[in-house]
């Protein structure tokens, strides 16, 4: 077995089991032996934070386990990313596209929110973390700075799913919205139909691959079709949705 | 040692050392006699075929009696504050507000007790200065920097217990307003009307848990478990103070709040080693006032079974009985998911265990579905339950989400009473489930 494919293999296995500081010895190990840097996340990461999600899928992880892969990847990320970034820079760029994510005020539950950035970030897309707890402003403020393909806002609460419709309303008032931004919202609090109903999002997801996949499908698409593209792929199937139907009662 | 930043704190009244206000008081073991005289005479009352009021049917809850229907309560009053017009800060400010709130929608949908909480996962570590929240006008406040997050183990270890040895819930942080809310729900719940008054503390994991956070918490865990038993022993200690301050208002039962003791957040066996050991001594440190400790995600422990043979559940629903919980919860999704969604085995469970089984509906009825559906949610709940014919049934909303309508809610109660009175009509509730599916 090559050597890269070595560290490969021990690589995954320090991501699946959450070993942080090995993840980050055996990436810049990998580094060393002149690996590429996206390889390292797409061959020496990426299965890993996968099987993780797999056996949190079949039950066979819990939630700390899933958390420290994640935390595992994204500390072999951080020192894969420097060599990445050189190498886009170098290429003249070919990020995937720019997504940032965050949760909305009063709500500060950020596990899914930096499972979904960790995978992101390794599949190739170029990733801001927004943070937990943001207001309206702040958020408007970062889109203005950072100019994202995809905003992901999140509640986990029904106490804050309230705060996400607003937050949009003034993307599109700032007429941030008109150039091709795509707008989610995901969260265990809200559910496809009110997603597109109430918030009046793009797209939403409930599972962090799924994400992937559609932020994938978006960026691939010409930036003018991305908005219609991706509620097509988010809202078609409307069975998916939970059963839950705000549209017509007042939130008190 | 580390200094936290308690300046930051919104401080009611200047810090001032503890002194346990249960000193002095009868021995559990009077207090207990006293209690079950209560109990003795509402069961003579019960007998008579007499409608029980809302204290009798939660002594009835608290020492695994059937009561005359089922009994019902409700948590939270984030949903309740924002139904009669009012935001989450303005009723949390005002304790009297805020009790008058708690009454009128205890009154309104015949709720037995309404548990109080706007705030309830972190005002206690607020108060202990080990994080520094942030209050939304309309949202419950939630942590806004934990100041645990730039120290190292040891000294996160030594401020935690410094913080606990010095923590007073009379004087510090925001807690006054909450002993003042008690003092105004004491009078207008218990003295005016002769109601109980729920105690809604939060709980010792979820609060080690959220002063700690999740990566920390987890990586101790696994890496350095005697960390995490120090720092939930802190916790603990802080806990107990809290605990005896609102029973020594007078209060007449507890829940503890706490959403992180749940498969999948933790692992079943992180649950036993890590949190069970401290749930015990917290119940007993206010005995005999019953004491609800909630878990979630029976459904989540999968088919498996144990060695000699017991359902995963099963042996869940023992370990929990094991920490003097008076209640057992089965709370959705657990109750419609499989395994644990065989209620008649969950109910028998709890009478084996002498503990009151407490079901807690989905939010997603009570919220978005019609009446008839909330209705027929309770009936079919009720039916699963069967034979319910001794020991003590409870059903609850998880919560009642914001805005939901207020028809739901009093479907809700009137199914309670219309199905699940006393003896229970099993065939009623078959001839109406015939009935709604012709």
């Amino acid at each position: 077995m090559a050597k890269v494919e070595e560290i490969y293999e021990k690589l995954n296995e320090a991501v699946l089991w959450g070993e942080e500081e090995d993840a980050a010895e055996l990436a810049q190990a990998a580094l060393d032996a002149k690996a590429s840097p996206k390889l390292i996340i797409k061959d020496g990461m990426s299965p890993g934070v996968q099987e993780a999600g797999d056996k949190f899928a079949e039950g066979e992880f819990f939630l700390p386990e899933l958390m420290l892969a994640g935390e595992a990847m994204k500390a072999g990320i951080a020192v894969v990313m420097p060599a990445l970034l050189k190498e886009v820079e170098e290429k003249g760029g070919d990020s995937r596209g720019k997504i940032m994510m965050g949760t909305v005020e009063g709500d500060v539950h950020d596990i899914g929110k930096n499972v979904c950035l960790a995978l992101l970030t390794a599949e190739g897309f170029e990733t801001v973390d927004l943070g937990v707890d943001n207001e309206v402003d702040r958020i408007v403020e970062m889109v203005k700075k950072e100019k994202p393909d995809i905003l992901g806002l999140g509640s986990y609460m029904t106490t804050t799913m309230v705060q996400i419709p607003p937050a949009f309303d003034e993307l599109r008032k700032a007429g941030l919205l008109d150039d091709g931004m795509v707008i989610f919202s995901g969260g265990v609090a809200v559910n496809r139909r009110w997603s597109e109903d109430i918030a009046k999002s793009d797209g939403y997801t409930d599972d962090a691959w799924e994400l992937i996949r559609l932020c994938k499908d978006i960026c691939d698409t010409p930036r003018e079709e991305r908005t219609t593209k991706a509620r097509e792929i988010a809202f078609t199937d409307r069975s998916q949705g939970a059963s839950r139907d705000t549209s017509e009662r007042v939130l008190y | 040692m580390a200094t936290l930043p308690m300046n930051e704190m919104e401080n009611l009244k200047p810090h001032e050392d503890f002194k346990d206000p249960l000193e002095g008081w009868p021995a559990p073991e009077e207090q207990g006699a006293m209690l079950m005289e209560m109990v003795k005479a509402t069961l003579e009352k019960r007998a008579t075929g007499a409608e029980l009021s809302r204290m009798e049917r939660t002594l009835m809850v608290g020492t695994n009696n059937r009561a005359d229907r089922i009994p019902t309560y409700s948590f939270f009053t984030d949903g309740p504050a924002n139904y009669y017009g009012y935001t989450c800060r303005q009723i949390e400010k005002d304790p009297k507000l805020h009790a008058e709130v708690v009454a009128r929608w205890t009154e309104e949908f015949e709720f037995e007790a309404l548990g109080e909480g706007i705030d309830t996962m972190n005002s206690e570590i607020e108060a202990m200065g080990l994080i520094t929240m942030k209050f939304p006008e309309n949202a419950p406040g939630d942590v806004r920097i934990r100041h645990f997050d730039d120290l190292s183990d040891e000294e996160i270890l030594e401020t935690y217990e410094e913080a606990a040895d010095r923590f007073n819930p009379f004087t510090d942080g925001r807690l006054p307003r909450r002993i003042d809310l008690y003092g105004h729900l004491l009078e207008e719940l218990t003295q005016k009307r002769g109601w109980p008054t729920m105690a809604a503390p939060s709980a010792t994991f979820a609060q080690t848990v959220n002063a700690l956070g999740f990566k920390r918490t987890a990586t101790w865990m696994k890496k350095r478990p005697e960390n995490f038993h120090r720092a939930i022993q802190a916790q603990l200690k802080a806990n107990i103070k809290w605990f005896r301050a609102l029973k020594s208002l007078g209060v007449t039962f507890f829940i503890s709040i706490d959403a992180w003791n749940a498969v999948p957040n933790f692992r079943p066996q992180q649950l036993f080693e890590f949190e069970k050991p401290y749930v015990g001594p917290l119940i007993q440190s206010v005995a005999p006032t019953p004491v609800i400790y909630f878990y979630w995600a029976l459904s989540q422990m999968g088919d498996g079974k144990t060695e000699d043979g017991t359902p995963l559940w099963i042996d869940f629903l023992e370990r929990s009985a094991e920490t003097g919980t008076f209640v057992l919860t089965n709370l959705a999704p657990d109750y419609y998911t499989p395994p644990s969604n065989d209620l008649a085995l969950y109910r028998k469970t709890c009478q084996r265990l002498g503990k009151s089984c407490l079901v807690g509906l989905k939010d997603e009825v009570l919220l978005s579905g019609t009446e008839d559906e909330v209705r027929a949610e309770v009936r079919s709940v009720i039916r699963d339950l069967a034979p319910d014919d001794d020991g003590c049934v409870v059903i609850v909303p998880n919560m009642v989400p914001m805005g939901t309508p207020k028809e739901n809610i009093h479907a809700y109660v009137q199914a309670l009473k219309d199905y699940g009175t006393y003896p229970i009509d099993m065939e009623r509730i078959l001839a109406d489930e015939r009935r709604e599916a012709a």
